[in-house]
C-alpha cells in the first residue's frame, strides 16, 4: 500500500515554489514569479495556500519606496517537501 | 498514481533546485577585496620591517587605515546587493557564519597572544584560520579551487611557525592572494 501524496504540495506551481524555496533562504514575490513564469494572480493564491497550510511564510515591507513580499519556506515546509520526496521515491521503487 | 505525473513532480523538483543554485551569491567580490586589502597591508608590513629607513616606513602606524576603508566599501556594496537581488541564496548565510567565526577566533587569539607575549602565532595562526574557513566554505558551495587553496593557506600557515616575524609578513601577504584573490577571480568569472 502506498503512502498519499501531500494535496497541498501535489500541484505543478505549488511543488515549483516549494522546490525553489528549498535551495534559498528567502525569495521575492518577483523573483517566484519569474522562475515559475506564471501570472502574478495565480502565483499570489497559490502562496496563500501554502500559507495556510504552514509550508510558506510570507512578509510584506518596503525596499526603498517600492513594496516587496517575502517568501521564505518553513521547517514545517521542509519537512513537508521531504516526506513528498520520500513518497515519490517510494512509488519509483515499484 | 500516474508514472506521468511523478516524472513530471521530479522533473519539476529538478529544474528549481537547479535554478536556485544557479543564484549567484556575490562572494567573490569580498573575497578579492578582503584579499588585496590583507596582501598590501602584510606586504607593507613587511616592507617597513625588512627596510626600516625606506620613506613608505613612515606610515606603519598607519597601514590599519585600510581595514575600516575595507569596511566601508563592504558595507556599500552589501546595501548595493540587498537593493538589487530578489533572492538570497542558502550560500549567503554559509559565508556570514563561517566569516565571522573566523573574526572572533582570529580576535580571541589575537589578545591572548598580545597577553601572554605569543606574538609570533599570530600571522600563522590566521593564515590557517582563513585557511579553513575558505576550505569550509569552498567544500560546501563546491568550489574546488577555493577547497585547495583552503588547504594550501593552512599549510603554509603552518610552515611558517618557525620563521620570523617579517618572514610571516611576506608569506601572509602571498597566501592572501592565493587564499582569497584567486579563488574569488576565478568565483567572479564563473558567476557563483
Amino acid at each position: 500500500m502506498f503512502k498519499d501524496l501531500d494535496p497541498i504540495l501535489h500541484s505543478q506551481l505549488r511543488l515549483s515554489i516549494v522546490s525553489l524555496l528549498v535551495g534559498l533562504e528567502e525569495a521575492e514575490f518577483v523573483y517566484l514569479k519569474q522562475k515559475t513564469n506564471t501570472s502574478a494572480g495565480n502565483l499570489s493564491l497559490q502562496l496563500d495556500k501554502l500559507q495556510k497550510a504552514g509550508y510558506v511564510s510570507i512578509k510584506k515591507g518596503f525596499k526603498g519606496k517600492y513594496p516587496v513580499t517575502t517568501c521564505k519556506l518553513t521547517a514545517k515546509g521542509l519537512k513537508a517537501f521531504e516526506r513528498y520526496v520520500t513518497t515519490i521515491k517510494s512509488y519509483i521503487h515499484l | 498514481m500516474e508514472k506521468q505525473d511523478i516524472a513530471n513532480s521530479i522533473n519539476i523538483i529538478e529544474q528549481a533546485i537547479q535554478e536556485a543554485r544557479k543564484l549567484p551569491n556575490g562572494a567573490y567580490f569580498y573575497d578579492i577585496l578582503w584579499g588585496t586589502i590583507l596582501a598590501i597591508y602584510y606586504l607593507a608590513n613587511y616592507f617597513s620591517l625588512s627596510n626600516p629607513d625606506a620613506f613608505i616606513s613612515n606610515f606603519n602606524h598607519y597601514y590599519w587605515v585600510l581595514f575600516p576603508i575595507g569596511g566601508i566599501v563592504s558595507a556599500i556594496r552589501s546595501k548595493q546587493d540587498d537593493r538589487n537581488e530578489t533572492a538570497k541564496s542558502l550560500a549567503d548565510k554559509i559565508y556570514l557564519f563561517a566569516y565571522s567565526g573566523f573574526a572572533f577566533a582570529y580576535i580571541t587569539i589575537y589578545l591572548a597572544a598580545a597577553f601572554y607575549g605569543f606574538n609570533a602565532i599570530v600571522i600563522p595562526v590566521f593564515c590557517s584560520l582563513l585557511g579553513l574557513t575558505v576550505f569550509v566554505t569552498g567544500g560546501i558551495v563546491k568550489e574546488s579551487l577555493s577547497v585547495i587553496m583552503g588547504l594550501f593557506g593552512m599549510l603554509v600557515g603552518a610552515y611558517m611557525l618557525n620563521m620570523d616575524v617579517s618572514h610571516q609578513y611576506l608569506f601572509a601577504s602571498f597566501v592572501s592572494v592565493m587564499v582569497s584573490i584567486v579563488p574569488g577571480i576565478k568565483m567572479m568569472f564563473s558567476r557563483v
